[in-house]
C-alpha cells in the first residue's frame, strides 16, 4: 500500500479477483498452473524487444558464458532436456554445464537439492575456467540458448495457454519493462500461486531470469519476494525442520557404503572458489555447538555421530510409510496434516496405522481427533475401537506466552518477549524439547555405548527460570549466534568462525546476532526514516547474514562501483577510502575494488572478480541458465499440472514435467491429462480471516464468524449451466474424493478463453476440516500426492475437478473405501512404496 | 447545554478519518474492536451475494463493520435470473451478448470500515431517556452500559443504523471511540489494528486537514470520484452537524449503506411533530367538550 | 444455516469511566502518540499533497455534493438504518395509553357538562387502562430491572423521557383522582381529573411524536400527521371504552353523555381515517411499511374496521343500541390494529433500504 501511495504500479496475476486485485492497478486472470508460459512469454518479450538491461546482463549474469556442446533442450528433444534417463525417470545434469568450467553436481551426495538454497549448493562446485563470448553472438552462449528456448513463448501462445488476452499480456510486459532499468526497479512478489506446483522451483527460476535480464536483482525495490507463510517459516528453513538440511543450509550427510568422515563430507560440499570455500568453518562450529567439549579434532568433532539420510524422508514418503505400517510413532508439533496436507484422506488413514502420535497444539484439532470423528470413521471404514494409535494431545503455549524470535521473509530476526504466562499445562516448544531431552538423557546416564554417544555428550545445559522451569531462550540464541569457546565471547559475524574447534555456532548464517553480548534481534530503532537511505533501518532487529538487508547488493552499483542511478543508490565503491560503503551492509568483500581481476589459480573468495556480485555462486554471476542444482532442467519449461484438463500446447509430446515425483498406487489414483470426467480447473487459496488448517482461527469465534462455512467460488456462467445457486450447496469431485461447499457465485471468478475454449475455474479455500466449532469439508481431500522434483512440495494450486449442484452422496473420501479396505487386508510391510517417476 | 456531557478544559474533539481508498478489507479492525470490548460473536451465517461479509451490519455486538461493495453492473452479487443471456451464449445457443464483456462488467471491489459517526447532532444521544448516552470531553458519544435499560429508542433515532440493542444482553451497544483507551492516551483498538492506516485517529481538526489534502491529492491523481462524507461541508450540507468519524468515499454514499443527507431526527422532528400533536390534542379536547356541551344542550 | 459461536469471553465490557490505569503500565506511551505516527503515510508518499499547496475547499465540497445530490444509485447496499427493536408490548401500551388519555378527556368533558357520575366512571376507565401500561413498557425493556432509570433524568428533548414522566404523572393523577372519588371528595377528584386531561393531552399524542422523531421513513416523514392521528385514536378509543363502560354501568340509551360519546368516537375515528389516507397518499413510496407485509394487512384491516364502524353507526337507527356497541368494539379493535400497524410499519420501512435512501435523497426535508 505504501508502494502504491508512492506511485508504484501494482499488477496482480491471479486466477481469482481477490482483495489484492482490488488494490492493484491491473488484475490479470490466469489459468492456474500456467505461469511458466506467462513468465516465459515475458522473458521472450524482453529479449525480443531488446529491453534487457545490457550492461547488467553482460557483466553480472552468465549470459555470455558458453554452454557445453552436448547440451540439448526441449526444442530439440520434444520437451526433454538432455540427460534424461527413462529408467530412473531422472535427469543426469552433466550435459547442462559450462564449456570448459565443469560444475560438479552434488548428485550422489544428496537425495536432492532442497528449498531456498539449492543453487548455492550447486553453485559451489566449480572447477576450471568457463568460456565467455562478450558479444553474445555465439549460438552456445546462455543468452542465445535462452532466446532459442523461449522463442515459441509468443504473446499469442501465452494467450492460448494461459487464457490471458494478448493485449493484457502485452500491457503487463510493457509495464514491467518501463519500470525497470537504471532509474526504476520492479519487484516480483509471489507465494503459493507459484510454489505449490510440480514446477514450483522452476516458476521461481523463471522470475529470477526475468529479474536478472531486467537488472532488478540486488537493488532496492527489486528482487523476487517470497511471501513466506507462517511466522518464522523462514526460520524453520534456516534452522531447518527439513530432513535433508543441517542449520545454515549445510546438507544433511547421506549414508553411504564405508565410513563417511568429516573430511569426506567437507570435500564433497566445499568448493575451491567462491563462498563455499569456508564450508569447514561452519560445520565444525556447528558440531562444537552440538557436542561441546566432547567434540575434538580427533573424533572429527563427533561428525560421524550425526544421523545420515538414506532416501527421501520428506512428508509424503514418511506418511506413506506410516500408511504401509512402517512407522511406529509421530511427533506432530504445530501442524495439522489431517487437513493441510494434500490427499488428506490418505494422511488420516496413515495416522490411524501408527502406534502412537503426539500432537502439540493450541486446539484439539483434526490431527488429534481423526480416530473419533474423521470422515473415514463416519463412513464406517475405520472404527475407533480398531484404531491402535495412542494419541497424546499436549497443549502448546502460543507465541505471546513464550519468548523467542521470528525470522521473517526478509531474513530479519525479530525478538519477542513473553506477554503472559501460558495457561494450565500449556508449554513452549523449547520447554517441551528441553525437558524431554533431559528425561531421555537420564535413561542413558553412564552409557559407554558408541550408539549412545550423541545423547550422552550433547551439550545441553541451558539455564531454567520461573515456576515452570522454562529454559532461557536468549541463551539458546546466544549459542546459535556463535561464540569463542575459550572466552565465551559472542562472535561479531561468521567471518570469525574457525575450523579449528575454537568457536561454536548453532547456525553460521545467524552468527553475529548476539554480537557484543547484545541480543541484536531485540533492537527496535527504526532510525531516522527521512534521512538519506534511512529506510534501510539497520538498527531495527537483525538480518542474516551480517545484518545485510538486501542480498547481492553489489549489483546495485555498476561495474565501476558507482550506483546505477542516484534514485536507486544502495551501496557503492568509495575510491578515497578504498572500500565498499553505502546505506546497507555491502554483500561483498569490503575492500575488493571493482576492477579486481582474480589470478588463474586464485582460491576461495579471491577467485571472484570485482564485478561478480553473486558471491554465493561459484562464478559470481547471476544464473540465467542453471548449470547445476536443479533436478528438472536448467531452464524453466512449461508443462501442464499433474492433473489438467488441457494438453501441453507448447510441447505436445510431453504433458507433465517428466521429473515430477509421483506415487502411483491404487490409493493415490491419478487422473490422466484431459480426463473428460474432470473438465474444470480448481485452485485453492487462503482467506484473510482464517489461518491455514484452521487451528488458530476456526476455533476462535471472532474469526470463525467472519467466514463461517466452507465455500467454493465459481463464475456465474458455470453456476447457471450446472444449476448451482448462490449460497446453495455444491459438490466438487476428483478421483480421490468429493467435498461439498456453499456456492459463492461471483463475477470475481471469470471463465477464461484457453486455446479457443472456455475454461471455468473454481477456487476453494482450504481452511476447513471436520473438527472444531466451524467444521467443513477439506479441499485437500481432493488432491493427489505428487511432488516437485526439487523440493517435494505438493501440487495443490492446480487440480482438475468436476462440480455439480447439491450435496455429496457419502462421506468425503468414501470413494476410495474399497481400495483402502483391500490394502488393510494385506499390509505392505516395510517394503519401500515410493515409485519416483512419472506416469 | 441540552446534552449530558463531560467537560474538561484541556480536552479537544477527537475523531476518525476513514480513508476507504486504502482499506484492504481485512477486518482486523472489526476483530480488534470485538476483542478490546469483549463483544460476543454474532454467530456465523453464510451470506449470499458473493462478498466476504458475514457480519453484514453494525449491531449491538458489532461496533466496527467492514462493508464489501461489489461493483458489478447490477451490483451486490449475481441473481441467477439476471444472467440468462450469458448462459445461453455460454451454452452456444446463439445469443449475441458478449459474455466476456458482461462478466467483465465486474469492475471493482471496495471496502469500507463503518463505525459510529459520533455526530455533532447525535440522534441517539438526543433520544436516550435515561442519560446512558452522553457526550464526552472528546466530543464523542458514549453509551454507558451500566445506565442503559435497553429501551431501544436510540436504535431508530440513529440515522446511520449504528446503535442497536444486543439481543442476548438487552442493552444497546455501539462504538465508544474507545473512551477507556482515550482516557489513557491510547489510540482506539481498531485504528491501532488497521494495517494500512485506513482508519486514522486524531484530533478532529487535524484529521479534517489531512482529509482535505488527501482528497486534493486523489483528485490530482485522477480519482475524480473521491469525496469526504461528513466533514468539510458547507453548513447547509453538513451531515448531522458534522461527523466526528468521517469518511473518504469514491462511490455514492448509498453504495456503502450511508444516507445522502442526515440529521438528528429528534432535532429535526420533535418540535414540528409536538406542535402538530399538541395542536391536535387541543383540538380534540375542544372537540370532545364541544360534543358534550352540544349533546347536553340538545 | 447459522452457526452458533459462543461469545468469545465474558460479556461486553464497560468503559471504565474516569479511571486511568494506563499510566502505571510499562512502555505506556500516552498522548495518543501511538496513533499519530504513520509509517504508511509519511511525507514520502503521495498521501498528502505538499503542504505548500492549499487544497481547494470548494472543489472538495463540490465532489461531495456531486455524490450526495441527484439520483439514487442503482443499488442501495443496506441496511442503511437499524430496524426498531420494539416488540408486541409497545403497540399494546400505545393502545392502553391512548384509551387512558382519551378517557381522561371524556372525564373532563363529563365534568364540564355536569355529568359527574359519568366523569367518575371515565376516571376509573382512565386508571384501569393505564394500569397495564407500566408493566408493558417494562417488559419491553432490554433490561427490565433497570426501568427506574427512565426517571433518572428529565430530558425535554427526548419524547421518551417526557413520555415516561407524563406516564408517571398521569398514573399518579389518575390514581389520586380515583382515590378522591372513592373518598367522595368530588371537588378534588374533578381538579385532579382536569389536570390529568392536560397530561393526557401529552400522553395521547407523544407516542406519535416519539415515532415521528426517528430516522424511519414512514414515521419520520409522517411527523405532522402522526401526533394528530394518534390523538384521534386516543380520543376515539377512549370514548369507545368509556361508552361501553357507561353502558355496562347502566347509563340509559339516549343519555346525552352516551350520545356525545358516540359522536366523539365517530368523529375522531373519521378524522383518524381521513388523516391516515391523506398521509399514506402523501408518503408515496415511503409508505411501503404501511402497505406491505403484516403491518400492511393490519393497516388495511384497521381501515376497514373503521369504515364498518362508521357504517354500523348509520345502521344503528334500524339495528338498535346493540349495533352501536359493535361499532364501539370495532373502533377499539381498529385502534389496536392501527397501533400494531404503525409500529410494525416502522420495522418494514426501516428495512426498505431504498425507501430510507430515497427519503434522504429527497431535496427538501419536507412535511
Ligand atoms: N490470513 C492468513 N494469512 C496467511 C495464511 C493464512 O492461512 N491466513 N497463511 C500463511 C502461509 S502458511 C502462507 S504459505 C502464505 C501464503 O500466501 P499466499 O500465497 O498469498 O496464499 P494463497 O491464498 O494460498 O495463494 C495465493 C494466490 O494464488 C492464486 N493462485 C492459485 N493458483 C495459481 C496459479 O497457478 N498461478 C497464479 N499466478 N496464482 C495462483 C490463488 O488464487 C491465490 O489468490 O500466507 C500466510 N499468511
Ligand atoms: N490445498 C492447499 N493445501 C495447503 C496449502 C494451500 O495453499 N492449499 N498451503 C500449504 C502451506 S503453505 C502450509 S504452510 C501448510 C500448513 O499446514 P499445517 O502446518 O498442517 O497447518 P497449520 O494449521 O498451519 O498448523 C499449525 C498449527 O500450529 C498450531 N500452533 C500455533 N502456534 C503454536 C505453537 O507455538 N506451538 C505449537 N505446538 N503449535 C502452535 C496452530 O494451532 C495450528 O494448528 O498447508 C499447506 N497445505
Ligand atoms: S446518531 Fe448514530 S452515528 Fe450518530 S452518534 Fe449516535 S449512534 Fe453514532
Ligand atoms: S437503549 Fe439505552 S442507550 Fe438507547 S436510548 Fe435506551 S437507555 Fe439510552
Ligand atoms: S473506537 Fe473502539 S469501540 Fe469504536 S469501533 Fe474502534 S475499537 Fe470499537
Ligand atoms: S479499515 Fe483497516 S483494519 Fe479495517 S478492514 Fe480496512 S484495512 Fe483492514
Ligand atoms: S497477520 Fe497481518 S499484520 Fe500480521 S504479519 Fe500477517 S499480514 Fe501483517
Ligand atoms: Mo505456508
Amino acid at each position: 500500500m505504501k508502494a502504491r501511495e508512492r506511485g508504484a504500479t501494482i499488477i496482480h496475476v491471479d486466477p481469482r479477483f481477490s482483495r489484492t486485485s482490488a488494490m492493484a492497478d491491473l488484475h490479470v486472470p490466469i489459468r492456474a498452473g500456467s505461469d511458466i508460459a506467462f513468465l516465459g512469454g515475458l522473458i521472450r518479450y524482453v529479449l525480443d524487444t531488446d529491453s534487457y538491461f545490457k550492461e547488467y546482463v553482460l557483466n553480472y549474469t552468465n549470459a555470455a558464458t558458453l554452454l557445453n556442446e552436448d547440451f540439448k533442450g526441449p526444442e530439440d528433444l520434444g520437451g526433454f532436456f538432455s540427460g534424461w534417463d527413462p529408467e530412473s525417470k531422472t535427469y543426469d545434469p552433466s550435459t547442462w554445464s559450462y564449456e570448459g568450467g565443469a560444475i560438479a553436481s552434488p548428485a550422489g551426495q544428496r537425495e536432492h537439492a532442497t528449498q531456498a538454497f539449492s543453487e548455492h549448493q550447486g553453485g559451489g562446485m566449480m572447477e576450471g575456467e568457463p568460456q565467455r563470448d562478450e558479444t553474445l553472438e555465439h549460438p552456445r552462449t546462455v543468452f542465445r540458448q535462452l532466446m532459442r528456448h523461449y522463442a515459441r513463448y509468443t504473446p499469442e501462445m501465452v494467450s492460448r495457454v494461459c487464457g490471458v488476452p494478448e493485449e493484457d499480456f502485452l500491457k503487463v510486459a510493457r509495464l514491467l519493462v518501463e519500470n525497470s532499468g537504471r532509474e526504476k526497479t520492479a519487484m516480483f512478489c509471489y507465494a503459493l500461486g507459484w510454489t505449490q506446483h510440480n514446477a514450483g522451483v522452476q516458476m521461481i527460476r523463471a522470475a529470477a531470469i526475468l529479474q536478472l535480464l531486467l537488472g532488478n536483482m540486488g537493488r532496492p525495490g527489486g528482487g523476487i519476494m517470497a511471501m513466506r507463510g507462517h511466522a518464522s517459516i523462514q526460520g524453520s528453513t534456516d534452522i531447518p525442520t527439513l530432513y535433508d538440511l543441517l542449520p545454515g543450509y549445510l546438507p544433511m550427510p547421506k549414508a553411504r557404503k564405508g565410513e563417511l568422515t568429516l573430511r569426506d563430507y567437507v570435500d564433497s560440499n566445499a568448493s575451491d572458489k567462491g563462498w563455499w570455500s569456508h564450508f569447514d568453518k561452519y560445520i565444525v562450529s556447528l558440531l562444537k555447538a552440538y557436542f561441546g567439549d566432547a567434540a575434538t579434532e580427533d573424533n572429527g568433532y563427533g561428525f560421524h555421530h550425526l544421523p545420515k539420510i538414506t532416501g527421501n524422508h520428506s512428508h509424503f514418503p514418511t506418511m506413506l510409510r506410516a500408511y504401509d505400517g512402517g512407522l511406529d510413532g509421530l511427533l506432530v508439533m504445530g501442524q495439522n496434516p489431517a487437513v493441510g496436507s494434500i490427499h488428506s484422506g490418505l494422511q488420516r488413514r496413515a495416522l490411524a496405522r501408527l502406534k502412537w502420535l503426539v500432537v502439540r497444539d493450541l486446539a484439539e484439532l483434526e490431527t488429534a481427533t481423526f480416530w473419533r470423528d474423521g470422515p473415514e470413521v463416519r463412513s464406517g471404514e475405520l472404527r475407533p475401537e480398531d484404531i491402535q494409535t495412542e494419541v497424546f494431545l499436549m497443549p502448546a503455549a502460543s507465541h505471546v506466552e513464550k519468548e523467542g524470535h521470528f525470522t521473517n521473509t526478509q531474513r530479519l530476526l525479530q525478538w519477542h518477549d513473553k506477554a503472559i504466562e501460558p495457561p494450565g499445562d500449556a508449554r513452549s516448544e523449547l520447554w517441551f524439547m528441553h525437558h524431554l531431552f533431559k528425561r531421555v538423557r537420564r535413561h542413558y546416564a553412564g552409557s559407554q555405548s558408541g550408539r549412545d554417544w550423541p545423547i550422552v555428550n550433547l551439550a545441553w545445559d541451558y539455564p531454567e527460570h520461573g515456576p515452570i522451569r522454562e529454559p532461557d531462550a536468549e541463551t539458546v540464541l546466544k549459542e546459535i549466534g556463535g561464540f569463542d569457546i575459550a572466552t565465551g565471547k559472542p562472535v561479531a559475524g561468521f567471518g570469525e568462525l574457525k575450523a579449528d574447534g575454537s568457536t561454536a555456532s548453532g547456525c553460521w548464517i545467524y552468527a553475529g546476532c548476539y554480537k557484543d553480548g547484545v541480543n541484536q534481534t531485540r533492537r527496535r530503532d527504526p532510525g531516522d526514516l527521512d534521512a538519506e537511505g534511512g529506510w534501510v533501518s539497520p538498527e531495527w532487529a537483525w538480518a542474516w547474514p551480517a545484518n545485510r538487508r538486501i542480498l547481492y547488493n553489489r549489483a546495485s552499483a555498476d561495474p565501476q562501483g558507482r550506483p546505477w542511478s542516484e534514485r536507486k543508490k544502495l551501496v557503492w565503491w568509495d575510491e578515497a577510502e578504498g572500500k565498499w560503503t553505502g546505506y546497507d551492509v555491502p554483500d561483498f568483500p569490503p575492500d575488493k575494488p571493482p576492477d579486481y581481476k582474480p589470478d588463474k589459480d586464485a582460491k576461495g573468495m579471491s577467485a571472484l572478480a570485482g564485478t561478480d556480485p553473486f558471491i554465493m555462486m561459484a562464478d559470481g554471476k547471476g544464473w540465467l541458465f542453471s548449470p547445476a542444482g536443479l533436478m528438472d532442467g536448467p531452464m524453466p519449461t512449461h508443462y501442464e499440472p499433474y492433473e489438467s484438463p488441457m494438453p501441453n500446447l507448447l510441447y505436445p509430446e510431453l504433458d507433465i514435467n517428466p521429473a515430477t515425483l509421483t506415487w502411483n498406487r491404487p490409493d493415490n489414483p491419478h487422473q490422466a491429462t484431459g480426463d473428460p470426467r474432470y473438465p474444470y480447473v480448481a485452485t485453492t487459496f487462503r482467506l484473510t480471516e482464517h489461518h491455514t488448517a484452521g487451528g488458530m482461527s476456526r476455533w476462535l469465534p471472532w474469526l470463525a464468524e467472519l467466514q463461517p462455512e466452507m465455500f467454493a467460488e465459481i463464475d456465474p456462467i458455470l453456476a447457471r449451466q450446472k444449476g448451482i445457486e448462490d449460497g446453495g450447496w455444491m459438490v466438487v469431485e476428483t478421483a480421490r474424493a468429493e467435498i461439498e461447499a456453499r456456492a459463492r457465485v461471483t463475477e470475481r471468478m471469470r471463465p477464461l478463453k484457453v486455446d479457443g475454449k472456455r475454461v471455468h475455474q473454481i477456487a476453494l479455500p482450504w481452511h476447513w476440516g471436520f473438527g472444531g466449532p466451524s467444521p467443513g469439508d477439506s479441499a485437500n481431500d481432493l488432491g493427489a500426492m505428487s511432488g516437485d522434483p526439487n523440493v517435494s512440495i505438493q501440487e495443490d494450486k492446480a487440480l482438475a475437478v468436476n462440480v455439480r449442484a447439491g450435496r455429496r452422496s457419502g462421506e468425503t473420501t468414501e470413494r476410495l473405501k474399497d481400495v483402502h479396505a483391500a490394502s488393510h487386508a494385506e499390509p505392505a510391510g516395510d517394503a519401500p512404496s515410493e515409485n519416483p517417476g512419472s506416469s | 447545554m441540552t446534552e449530558i456531557a463531560i467537560e474538561r478544559d484541556d480536552a479537544q474533539r477527537m475523531g476518525f478519518f476513514t480513508d476507504t481508498t486504502v482499506c484492504i478489507g481485512c477486518k482486523a479492525c472489526e476483530v480488534a474492536c470485538k476483542q478490546w470490548n469483549d463483544l460476543p460473536s454474532d454467530g456465523g451465517t453464510f451470506r449470499k451475494g458473493g462478498s466476504y461479509d458475514s457480519t453484514g451490519r453494525l449491531s449491538g455486538n458489532t461496533w466496527r463493520h467492514v462493508r464489501f461493495v461489489e461493483l458489478a453492473d447490477a451490483g451486490g452479487g449475481v441473481q441467477p435470473d439476471e444472467m440468462p443471456d450469458l448462459v445461453a451464449t455460454a451454452a452456444g445457443n446463439g445469443s449475441t451478448i458478449d459474455v466476456e464483456a458482461a462478466v467483465a462488467a465486474f469492475d471493482n471491489w471496495v471496502f469500507m470500515s463503518d463505525v459510529c459517526k459520533h455526530c455533532t447532532n447525535a440522534g441517539c444521544l438526543d433520544a436516550c431517556p435515561t442519560g446512558a448516552l452522553i457526550r464526552t470531553e472528546f466530543e464523542t458519544v458514549v453509551l454507558q452500559p451500566d445506565v442503559c435499560n435497553g429501551c431501544g429508542y436510540c436504535v431508530p433515532a440513529c440515522p446511520f443504523g449504528v446503535v442497536d440493542r444486543a439481543p442476548e444482553d438487552g442493552r444497546a451497544g455501539k462504538c465508544t471511540l474507545c473512551y477507556d483507551r482515550l482516557e489513557d492516551g491510547l489510540e482506539p483498538a481498531c485504528a491501532k489494528a488497521c494495517p494500512t492506516d485506513s482508519i486514522q485517529f486524531g484530533p478532529y481538526d487535524e484529521l479534517v486537514d489531512v482529509a482535505e489534502r488527501r482528497v486534493a491529492a486523489l483528485h490530482a491523481r485522477g480519482v475524480e470520484g473521491a469525496y469526504l462524507y461528513g466533514a468539510a461541508d458547507a453548513p447547509e450540507q453538513q451531515l448531522a452537524g458534522g461527523l466526528g468519524a468521517f469518511f473518504l468515499l469514491t462511490e455514492k454514499p448509498e453504495r456503502y449503506g450511508l444516507p445522502a443527507q442526515a440529521e438528528s431526527p429528534i432535532q429535526e422532528n420533535v418540535v414540528p411533530a409536538t406542535l402538530a400533536a399538541m395542536g391536535a390534542g387541543l383540538l380534540a379536547a375542544a372537540g370532545v367538550a364541544a360534543a358534550f356541551l352540544w349533546e347536553k344542550s340538545r | 444455516m447459522s452457526r452458533e459461536f459462543r461469545p468469545a469471553i465474558g460479556t461486553p465490557a464497560s468503559p471504565d469511566f474516569g479511571e486511568r490505569s494506563g499510566e502505571k503500565v510499562d512502555l505506556h506511551i500516552g498522548q495518543w502518540k501511538d496513533g499519530r505516527w504513520s509509517y504508511l503515510f509519511g511525507d514520502d508518499t503521495e498521501y498528502r499533497t505538499p503542504p505548500t499547496q492549499v487544497p481547494d475547499i470548494e472543489a472538495i465540497r463540490e465532489a461531495a455534493r456531486e455524490a450526495r445530490e441527484g439520483e439514487l444509485p442503482d443499488v442501495v447496499q443496506g441496511p442503511v438504518i437499524n430496524a426498531p427493536v420494539w416488540t408486541w408490548e409497545v403497540p399494546l401500551y400505545f393502545w392502553f395509553g391512548g384509551i387512558a388519555a382519551g378517557s381522561s378527556f371524556v372525564a373532563l368533558a363529563c365534568d364540564l357538562a355536569g355529568d359527574e357520575d359519568s366523569a367518575r366512571v371515565a376516571r376509573n376507565v382512565a386508571l384501569a387502562a393505564l394500569m397495564p401500561s407500566p408493566p408493558l413498557l417494562i417488559l419491553d425493556l432490554g433490561r427490565p430491572e433497570r426501568f427506574y432509570n427512565m426517571l433518572r433524568i428529565f430530558k425535554p428533548r427526548s419524547p421518551m423521557s417526557l413520555g415516561a414522566w407524563a406516564l408517571s404523572a398521569f398514573g399518579g393523577l389518575a390514581a389520586a383522582a380515583v382515590g378522591a372519588d372513592l373518598l367522595g371528595r368530588r371537588r378534588e377528584a374533578k381538579l385532579l381529573g382536569g389536570a390529568n386531561a392536560i397530561v393526557g393531552g401529552y400522553l395521547g399524542s407523544y407516542t406519535g411524536v416519539l415515532l415521528a422523531s426517528t430516522a424511519v421513513p414512514v414515521w419520520g416523514r409522517s411527523r405532522l400527521f402522526l401526533g394528530p392521528i394518534f390523538v384521534s385514536t386516543a380520543a376515539a378509543t377512549g370514548a369507545a371504552a368509556t361508552r361501553l363502560a357507561l353502558v355496562a354501568t347502566g347509563l340509559p340509551v339516549g343519555h346525552p353523555t352516551r350520545r356525545a360519546l358516540g359522536t366523539v368516537e365517530t368523529a375522531a375515528m373519521s378524522a383518524e381515517l381521513i388523516l391516515s389516507v391523506i398521509n399514506e397518499r402523501r408518503l408515496g413510496p415511503l409508505a411501503s411499511g404501511l402497505e406491505h407485509g403484516r403491518p400492511g394487512k393490519l393497516f388495511k384491516a384497521a381501515k376497514w374496521a373503521v369504515r364498518a364502524g362508521l357504517g354500523l353507526r348509520f345502521a344503528r337507527k334500524r339495528g338498535g343500541p346493540g349495533v352501536h356497541h359493535v361499532a364501539s368494539l370495532l373502533y377499539l379493535a381498529a385502534g389496536l390494529m392501527f397501533r400494531y400497524a404503525w409500529v410494525g410499519a416502522g420495522r418494514v420501512s426501516a428495512r426498505d433500504d431504498r425507501a430510507v435512501a430515497e427519503m434522504h435523497r429527497a431535496e427538501t426535508h419536507g412535511t
